[in-house]
């Protein structure tokens, strides 16, 4: 076995600094550059990917998924531990990195290019490749502030898939996207596959990461929790997050939440009750819940509107729903109580998702409280065998013929 | 498939193992030195495009700003203090042009990486390219403007002697010392942001202990020692020393800079290695 990236008791540091001392002149009084926690993001994990293969990597956010990846394109160093790596890296992190605003976009092309180790030679022959790939053949010549989002990623992607790299790593570029580019990039994907190359591919779908990997590890908490098949990692993560669901307060300190507002009604709480009414933040596709939301308000409030939002891990934005859109209008709130949002079918199909929660004015559209990502809760799918995000309850007629009825 | 089989320690060891990644194969090295060259001279034509982007007199203004400072230093200089040098404006540019370009090297250099941060953070890339692309920049810029005081040395009829052999050689010492100097502030910037504002002052201060706008005989001699054991006043002496006298540079001042450069290059240059590993996480 040849390995094309080997992982030898690697451990990564970070300092999250509460107070950073920027400046010289705090650094010399307190001795130090700022009161910083410090934390293990990685904690001496080794593994080996065989060259040629695809290696799939799930785990909750935080866990140091990205972090792996960033050590393995050196961006940044261990604290600890040998990483070797036998091939030309290209690394997929954040696609238009290093992209001039001012420059066209064949200009930024070569910029880009030189940034990722090419030599101008090598970009003019792959020149119309990258335009065509990107399929901004009419814009080339306009500068990239002009572009639109999707066309700066797939300009970003164009370019990196170029690199020819023997090492290609993926961070969940691919979520992103309408929907024919990201067919174009499961198929260059697959190409790469066939050619040998060995890929590393972060993301939170696990349907991508059953369909793609040769292997696949959990990470969490900075240690490998599993190393096997797609299919038994990918279980052993969903069953992770099933028992989770026992310890809901695991869940209360996640660092992706924010939130905003004038807080003159504030969101006390937000939960996921199945139907025993209790707490629960694993669901399978179909099951039935209650988002219940809290809230407070130290002065009597008039119309507001109650919202709730479901996010994947991966950003993609999935659902909303208000009591406006509900037809529903409250004349006034006082003190206490909780909104209550039933949905009897949970139409999501496997992956992470986030809950969020809101509080706004009817009229005026004035934020009150908005908690952004407040819950995790991840979806299983246990007897709809569909891909994507969401389930259609779809029916199948086929004329001609007498379908045969085969359970999967 | 990769054509260099990998390095694979089988050994766990608990202890402390080897910190650090393997270097790159030599034939990938060479390639990468090609590509990552041509990424230096896109990060200094993007610099000189951008700098000058909107402004109507576009490069002009590193011609310009130099002669405008003449006019006014001489001003000051040779109307109402009265320094007894002539031509003062020839004296005076062949110390200020390469003083500015010092000066200009070191401010850009500064936040050479912070002003990256997008692709530091994102991308892998030697990361000395940032520093030594400020460098370069304004040595574009230098040579434009030396070739403004050539034509400025004839029309004041101090006109050009043989003594501009040594010019490469000053042009070449300086380089390497504003690298070396250019590098560790980039480094120190990226942990203390007011590295910047410390060199502003830094500048100032330096700019008025060089002899550029007065000469090194004019200064009191018991504060001569300070003035003599700055290593800008060798640099800008020699450059004055060939421009202006038209006469040989002192060996001494030539070989105490030519010292200075190489250490101050070397250090700057080993330190920054060894601080960029941090810079993804810190900038």
């Amino acid at each position: 076995m040849v390995a094309a990236v080997a992982f030898d008791g690697v451990s990564k540091r970070f300092r999250v600094y509460r107070q950073r001392h920027h400046s010289l002149k705090e650094a010399f009084i307190r001795r130090r550059r700022g009161v910083y926690d410090e934390f293990w993001v990685l904690r001496g994990i080794s593994f080996q990917v065989e060259s040629g293969t695809t290696l799939g990597v799930i785990g909750p956010n935080g866990s140091g998924k990205s972090t792996m990846l960033k050590l393995i394109a050196r961006i940044l160093h261990p604290n600890a531990g040998r990483i070797t790596v036998g091939g030309r890296v290209s690394a997929l992190l954040e696609l238009g990195t290093g992209f001039h605003p001012d420059y066209t976009g064949r200009e930024n092309i070569y910029l880009n290019g030189a940034l990722l180790g090419l030599r101008r030679d090598v970009i003019r022959a792959r020149l119309d490749e990258i335009i065509d790939f990107a399929a901004i053949r009419p814009f080339i010549d306009n500068a990239v502030k002009t572009y639109s989002s999707g066309m700066t990623m797939r300009l970003g992607f164009a370019i990196a898939v170029n690199v020819d790299p023997e090492i290609l790593l993926i961070d969940e570029v691919l979520a992103v996207g309408d929907a024919e580019f990201a067919q174009k990039c499961y198929a260059r994907i697959s190409q790469f596959r066939a050619e040998g190359k060995t890929i590393i591919l972060v993301s939170h779908d696990l349907d991508a990461i059953r369909k793609f990997s040769d292997r696949a590890i959990l990470i969490d908490q900075g240690d490998i929790r599993a190393d096997g098949s797609p299919d038994e990692v990918t279980n052993r993560y969903l069953n992770d997050v099933r028992r989770r669901q026992e310890h809901p307060e695991e869940l209360a300190d996640l660092k992706t939440t924010a939130r905003w507002g004038t807080h003159e009604a504030e969101i006390t709480r937000i939960e996921m009750l199945g139907t025993d009414g209790r707490p629960r933040y694993a669901f399978d596709t179909g099951d039935p819940l209650e988002v219940v939301v809290s809230y407070r308000c130290r002065r009597p409030v008039n119309d507001p509107v109650f919202g709730i939002s479901i996010s994947r891990a991966d950003g993609v934005y999935c659902y909303a729903a208000n009591t406006r859109a509900n037809g529903i209008r409250i004349p006034r709130v006082a003190d206490a109580g909780t909104v209550t949002c039933s949905l009897p079918q949970l139409n999501l199909l496997e992956g992470s998702y986030f809950l969020s929660a809101a509080i706004t004015d009817y009229e005026r559209g004035t934020t009150f409280d908005h908690w952004d990502r407040r819950v995790e809760f991840t979806v299983r799918q246990k007897q709809y065998y569909a891909g994507g995000v969401v389930y259609m309850d779809d029916h199948w007629q086929v004329d001609g013929t007498t379908p045969v009825h085969s359970p999967r | 498939m990769p054509t260099e089989p990998a390095e694979i320690s089988t050994s766990r060891q608990p202890v402390r193992p080897r910190v650090g990644s393997a270097p790159l194969p030599l034939t990938r090295g060479i390639d990468h030195t090609v590509a990552y060259w041509e990424l230096l001279s896109n990060l200094v034509s993007r610099d000189l495009k951008t700098r000058y982007r909107g402004s109507v007199l576009g490069v002009f203004w590193s011609l310009l700003n130099p002669l405008l400072l003449m006019l006014v230093y001489t001003v000051v200089f040779s109307v109402i203090v009265r320094v007894n040098i002539q031509p003062y404006p020839i004296f005076l540019l062949s110390g200020l042009v390469p003083w500015n370009i010092f000066a200009q090297t070191l401010t850009i250099a500064t936040t050479s990486v912070t002003d990256n941060a997008g692709i530091v953070r994102k991308v892998y890339f030697p990361l000395v390219i940032l520093p030594l692309s400020a460098v370069a920049s304004t040595g574009v810029h230098m040579l434009i403007s030396l070739g403004l005081l050539a034509v400025l040395a004839i029309a004041f009829h101090v006109g050009i002697g043989l003594s501009l052999v040594f010019l490469p050689l000053l042009v070449v010492l300086q380089i390497l010392f504003s690298t070396g100097i250019g590098c560790l502030l980039a480094a120190g910037q990226v942990y203390f942001r007011d590295v910047q504002y410390f060199l502003s002052v830094l500048i100032t201060v330096w700019f008025f202990g060089t002899p550029i706008v007065y000469s090194l005989d004019l200064v009191p001699q018991r504060l001569r020692p300070f003035f003599e054991a700055n290593p800008m006043s060798w640099l800008i002496s020699s450059y004055q020393d060939i421009w202006f006298y038209r006469r040989m540079p002192s060996l001494l001042h030539l070989m105490a800079f030519t010292v200075v450069a190489a250490l101050v290059v070397l250090v700057g240059l080993s330190a920054y290695d060894r601080l960029s590993r941090g810079f993804a996480e810190e900038v």
